[in-house]
């Protein structure tokens, strides 16, 4: 074994606030580069649910910073989430780089909250000199809080309650952590959640995010500095991570003020990663921070997006057709699957009818917002008559669909606020594996009752083949629990639990304005 | 009677029931096919300088040229692209 040893040090900002890092070093001779981590679930995890211990970045050549940040491990402070970040990177960069194990050069890794705190830092700061950010985004709203402006319910309220049960941990608050974990091991926390998380920990930002959402107010702006953006940066994504859009937005970004990023959507989740991640990774930090061995390294920029179906890598900038799906339905496709049709190159029309019953709400699972994300046989859920479906016939040639699909739909709504949730599924030849490998969802708000409306559903960005002999289905339903909160029909104070005040909802789609259409991903 | 009357050509001259109605876009791309043509020409402008007719300035033209929200614009854009220029990118 590769002889590493760490130690416990850390920085005193300039407000006073100390933060506490543990830094991993290989035996000999320094000084190393440096990759640096800046996280608040504890030091001594360093992220390994999705990456390899730093033990092993060590034995490649590095030295490895885990800090914890402000308010959160051993760090001093109070948490303030994503807000405290910019100032703290900065001087944590400078900090690093002075220390006499660095060699000055520094690369920057980390998922989710960890990708965040790559992203930001003072105005006028150097850049790093590399930087991967994964799994993450910087608009709050489109990246980290909702779709289509429904809350993530099941992400963001097991999310806060981690956060609420660490807080519980620093304050020695044993019971308050037994109330969440049991909450959580009985699966209660998906209707006591958000009143937990109050009553523990009343500032999280969970809840200033669901309040912001419900009260359409604007969210806190990120600002990712452009100096950083241009650095050579390997952006992390997955079919089936939430924050898959943050990751296309931030290559869009970089390339957008000349930054040449490269980009890799993996068959992965959140926090279930492909096999030979690590050692891509490796590789970048290796063109970028010793530039040693290039004969050894492949030098050319890694630019791919997994193909779900072929399982297989694709170029994301290769050009797709943006095929076009009418739909059509003599008014049962809720109840009969050979009434729901989807067509290419053809005209819509028909409508049909769905109705949501707040007490027994269309279950939602897999893909990006479920809570076992990926792949999920929908065959049982597209059997309930509160969900319509869309059928093509069988395919006659394999068809790519690599883009964002988007569904353009006409709809009236007896009620103020309504959901509209599809999914897209590869149906295999005798129609009982029904694979749902996309989804998306509305919530719409200010609904004039009654009177029918367009309205645009955009789904996860997805690259999957759809082969001869199989055939795609359009999935139309009015609520996805616990993927998103059941939609109470009020405008107002719409983030809750279901209650015996939520509303039975009727919605009337007219198809003949009702189209589907994958557009590009850039 | 009188005041309906009155109330609808206001709406018309106003633009607030413009060339496009709300629900029955396809069918107003069918039956106006001249602007349709001039609205590929714009894209095709529009594609000669690199930029996409899925692109927000190619949907603020739509939007503003028949007075329709964002939404509504790009539904028409897909129909008019459909069925005149399906070359347009």
């Amino acid at each position: 074994m590769f002889p590493v040893k760490y130690f416990d040090t850390y920085l005193k900002l300039k407000d006073g606030v100390k933060l506490i890092s543990r830094i991993w070093i290989p035996e000999g001779e320094g000084p190393w580069p440096a990759l640096l981590m800046r996280q608040p679930y504890g030091r001594e995890i360093a992220s390994t649910i999705t990456y390899a211990h730093p033990t092993w970045w060590a034995s490649k050549g590095y030295m490895v910073i885990i800090q914890d940040v402000r308010g959160q491990g051993d760090s001093e402070g109070d948490f303030k989430g994503f807000s405290q970040e910019a100032n703290d990177t900065s001087e944590t960069h400078s900090w690093v780089r002075s220390l006499k194990e660095c060699n000055g050069k520094l690369g920057l890794y980390g998922f989710s909250y960890q990708g965040l705190t790559q992203l930001t830092g003072n105005e006028f700061s150097e850049p790093p000199d590399c930087l991967s950010p994964a799994m993450t985004g910087v608009d709050i709203k489109e990246h980290w809080c909702s779709d289509g402006g429904a809350f993530w319910w099941y992400n963001n309220i097991t999310w806060a309650l981690q956060i609420a049960a660490l807080k519980m941990k620093r304050e020695k608050n044993f019971s308050g952590w037994e109330d969440i974990r049991n909450n959580l091991e009985n699966n209660k926390h998906l209707r006591e959640g958000l009143n937990l998380i109050k009553k523990y920990d009343p500032d999280n930002f969970i809840i200033k995010w669901s309040k912001v959402l419900d009260q359409k107010k604007e969210f806190d702006e990120i600002k990712p500095l452009s100096s950083w953006l241009k650095k050579p940066m390997l952006i992390i994504g997955g079919h089936w991570d939430p924050h898959l859009k943050g990751a296309l937005d931030l290559y869009i970004r970089s390339k957008s003020i000349g930054g040449d990023p490269e980009i890799i959507i993996g068959n992965s989740s959140h926090l279930n990663w492909w096999e030979e991640s690590q050692q891509t990774l490796l590789n970048f930090f290796d063109r970028n921070l010793k530039k040693v061995n290039p004969h050894k390294i492949s030098s050319t920029k890694q630019k791919k997006i997994w193909n779900i179906s072929l399982q297989e890598w694709d170029n994301i900038e290769k050009k797709s057709l943006n095929y076009e799906f009418s739909l059509r339905s003599a008014g049962i496709a809720n109840f009969e699957i050979i009434d729901g049709s989807l067509l290419l190159n053809s005209e819509s029309d028909g409508f049909v009818t769905i109705l949501h019953d707040p007490w027994r709400p269309v279950p939602s699972e897999g893909n990006h917002l479920g809570p076992n994300p990926g792949i999920f046989n929908r065959f049982e859920v597209d059997r309930r008559f509160d969900v319509a479906v869309f059928q093509t016939n069988f395919l006659k040639e394999n068809i790519q669909l690599l883009g964002i699909p988007n569904l353009y739909t006409s709809v009236s709504c007896d009620q103020e606020s309504f959901d509209i949730c599809a999914s897209l599924s590869l149906v295999n030849e005798d129609n009982k594996i029904i694979n749902q490998f996309s989804s998306g969802f509305l919530r719409v708000r200010k609904n004039v009752i009654n009177e029918e409306r367009n309205y645009k559903l955009k789904f996860q960005p997805t690259n999957i083949t759809l082969p001869k002999g199989n055939k795609l289905r359009l999935s139309i339903a009015s609520s996805a629990w616990p993927s998103i909160g059941v939609n109470s029909g009020c405008d107002a104070n719409n983030i809750n639990p279901v209650t015996m005040n939520h509303q039975i909802t009727t919605l009337n789609f007219n198809l003949k304005n009702t189209i589907m259409k994958i557009k590009p991903l850039f | 009677m009188k005041k309906i009357f009155i109330f609808l050509t206001l709406l018309q001259i106003g633009g607030l029931n413009p060339l496009y109605g709300q629900s029955n876009l396809l069918e107003s791309v069918k039956k106006n096919p001249n602007n349709a043509i001039e609205m590929c020409k714009k894209f095709r402008e529009f594609n000669s300088k690199g930029i996409s007719a899925n692109s927000d300035e190619a949907l603020n033209y739509v939007s503003r040229k028949n007075k329709l929200n964002p939404i509504n614009a790009e539904i028409l854009s897909i129909y008019v692209i459909g069925l005149h220029c399906p070359n347009v990118i």
